[in-house]
């Protein structure tokens, strides 16, 4: 895969900055992201911000990260916090986290990306001791209630993120974070090192915003779901349940549930047999994943590297969508080798830190959670019974006429953005002109006359798959452009690509035109669209730069296919 | 007058230094300072220490550290913290 452009990414805040990028930069790296830096001027992060022509603007970043300390937010209290009344106290926080969110909201307003604010780091000691407890509103509480606040405020934003500093800081230790030599040196209040672990936190944001995080988590079995080895130790023989070491493996398979739960898919890679390994995904009581929640199952004795480019395949995923997870450092060696492409994370070798090890797993993130992320895994299943309903039928029209195929097309709203903007970024197969949108790209086209953009939902008897594609016109006197189309790969094969051309080439009839042009980019990803285009004459018009113009002359328009119902709106 | 036995930083040191300070390793010697070093400005004085400090699990005071003018002066600080550097 070619190298992808650099994440622009902007620093503004107080205090020293210009060393940063150098400490952050190598994390991201390591985690696949490259990153071009700029650093706002020592003290001038309020101009920054507000002036829209500012360097900051100009650099056009992806991820703005504001960092402002609670020494300088709050200057008034921090040096004699109790020196001013409890209702002075509060309407300076009030004044400190107003400050700070207007700036927020204003560099989200001259930028198309995301804000990255940083939360306050909470003192880990008060000037009244043991007796700052016993206050009304007092200093400890006072940084909180900022914290608190800030995440209230940007909690509907979808483009403005709260980093809860205070957490981060925490997982090492605040007296190492804090270096109060390098404070008075050089108004630097964090230690390079507490930078360089910030990197880790920033690649989160930055491979989601990039739509690089990972898609699934490939799973070994024994020593990894579970202690022992099945088929040597028996199904009443490993460690699997209440009492240590198998608690660690139930606490282990809990944090994956909650991974599934928020959509990460979950497959088995097992050197096994699979009756065995069944059996216990089945009927053992402390397993907490059973099958429905593994959308590939290899079990069996092929090499551990060929399932899983059978698993990447079967769920149409690149290998790079992969996390392998197996406890065994020969078999992670082997694969990182021969797929480099996959993440293949060090597992510790006592079971007791898998579960944390999972919890700091760089690479999984969403910044934004459609409910067709929720659903992810449930879908998942259900393809797996269209494909054993796809073998006990006998012809494929057979099959599709069964299937009950609804396709709804639906004006985009602020509500189906998100998903669309997502789709946008995952979908290769189908993707016309694999043109990624950020949402707030995306929203802009909203108020656009002249354009339309709709959101493609697809259901059949095996469940709903919600918005699976998206659709814009262009509404032109004598034709209709076409810059953005595209089906994800779960909904391709059934009749959806025929039926939503069919319906845009009746709209546009109808809207007196005579022409559709439809934009495509020619790359080995997405071949499957051209395919399509040309089996339904779509013919070659012309091509400007990088991206052809198809077009279809609505004389022959392609009827929709007899087993699918379409409505739009 | 005998001592503790003091922890080795040999080459290791001046590649370490050379990292930070974005130079050659090899043009590195007791006498290089911000005069004679491209780019070893205050900020990059504050890497250093820092980058030394975590390399030998030391810690200097903020007077130690203002006092630090070249290599030598850094070298001699370690030295005081039991870290012997030959090169």
């Amino acid at each position: 895969m070619p190298d992808p452009a650099p994440v622009r990414v902007a620093l503004v805040g107080s205090g020293t900055l210009r060393h940063v990028p150098e400490l952050v930069s190598p994390r991201c790296a390591a985690h696949g992201i490259q990153t071009a830096w700029y650093v706002a001027p020592y003290g001038q992060w309020q101009q920054e911000v507000i002036n829209p022509a500012s360097e900051l603007y100009t650099f056009r970043p992806e991820l703005t990260i504001l960092v402002v300390s609670a020494r300088e937010l709050l200057s008034g209290l921090w040096t004699n916090p109790y020196g001013v009344t409890v209702e002075e106290r509060r309407s300076a926080a009030e004044d400190a986290a107003n400050r700070l969110s207007k700036m927020a909201q204003v560099a989200a307003t001259w930028t198309s990306g995301l804000v990255l604010v940083h939360g306050l780091a909470v003192p880990t000691s008060s000037p009244l001791g043991l007796l700052e407890s016993k206050q009304k509103f007092g200093w400890l509480e006072t940084v909180r209630w900022i914290n608190q606040r800030l995440q209230e405020e940007f909690r509907n934003d979808a483009r403005v993120f709260l980093l809860d500093l205070d957490s981060v800081l925490s997982r090492s230790g605040k007296d190492a974070a804090f270096d109060d030599r390098l404070y008075y040196l050089a108004d630097m209040e964090l230690a390079p090192d507490a930078w360089s672990r910030l990197g880790d936190d920033y690649a989160r944001y930055l491979l989601a915003l990039r739509g690089r995080s990972r898609k699934c988590l490939v799973l070994d079995l024994d020593n990894t779901l579970w202690g022992g080895i099945v088929g040597e130790d028996g199904f009443d023989g490993i460690q699997l349940g209440a009492t240590p070491p198998g608690n660690t493996f139930v606490a282990f398979q809990q944090e994956l549930l909650a991974l599934f739960e928020r959509g990460v898919l979950l497959a088995v890679n097992s050197a096994n047999n699979p009756d065995d390994a069944l059996k216990v995904i089945r009927e053992h009581p402390a397993m907490v994943l059973r099958e429905p929640h593994f959308a590939s199952m290899k079990i069996n004795w092929e090499p551990k590297t060929e399932n899983l480019r059978a698993i990447a395949e079967e769920l149409n995923l690149g290998l790079d969508s992969l996390v392998y997870l197996d406890d065994e450092p020969a078999q992670r060696w082997l694969v990182s080798q021969q797929l480099p492409e996959v993440l293949v994370p060090e597992l510790p070798p006592d079971p007791a830190g898998y579960a944390r090890t999972l919890q700091r797993l760089v690479g999984l993130d969403a910044v934004s959670l459609t409910p067709e992320d929720r659903r992810r895994g449930a879908m998942y299943a259900q393809e797996r019974s269209r494909r054993e309903f796809r073998t006990q039928v006998r012809t494929l029209d057979e099959y599709l006429s069964q299937l009950q195929v609804q396709i709804r097309l639906r004006e985009a709203d602020r509500f189906s953005i998100p998903r669309l903007a997502q789709l946008t970024q995952r979908t290769n197969q189908f993707n016309l002109t694999l043109e990624r949108y950020t949402e707030s790209q995306l929203a802009e086209w909203l108020g656009d006359p002249r354009r339309r953009l709709y959101a493609i939902e697809v259901s059949d008897r095996f469940g709903d798959q919600g918005i699976s594609g998206a659709l814009s016109i262009e509404r032109h006197d004598r034709w209709w452009d076409v810059p953005l189309w595209l089906l994800s790969c779960r909904v391709l094969g059934k009749g959806v690509e025929q039926s939503v051309l069919s319906v845009l080439a009746g709209w546009a009839k109808a809207g007196g035109v005579s022409e559709l042009r439809v934009a495509y980019r020619p790359s080995e990803k997405n071949t499957p669209a051209r395919r399509f285009l040309e089996a339904c004459g779509v013919s070659l018009m012309r091509t400007d730069d990088s991206v052809q113009r198809w077009q279809l002359e609505l004389a022959h328009v392609p009827a929709v296919p007899a087993h699918v119902t379409v409505t739009a709106e | 007058m005998s001592m503790a036995p003091l922890r080795q930083a040999g080459d290791g040191l001046y590649r370490l230094i050379g990292e930070v300070l974005h130079a050659n390793p090899s043009s590195l010697t007791d006498a290089s300072s911000p005069e004679t070093v491209r780019g070893w400005d205050s900020l990059r004085s504050i890497l250093l220490v820092s980058a030394v400090e975590q390399r030998y699990q030391v810690t200097l005071t903020l007077a130690e550290i203002m006092g630090i003018r070249s290599l030598g002066d850094l070298k001699a600080a370690l030295a005081k913290r039991g870290v012997q550097v030959d090169a």
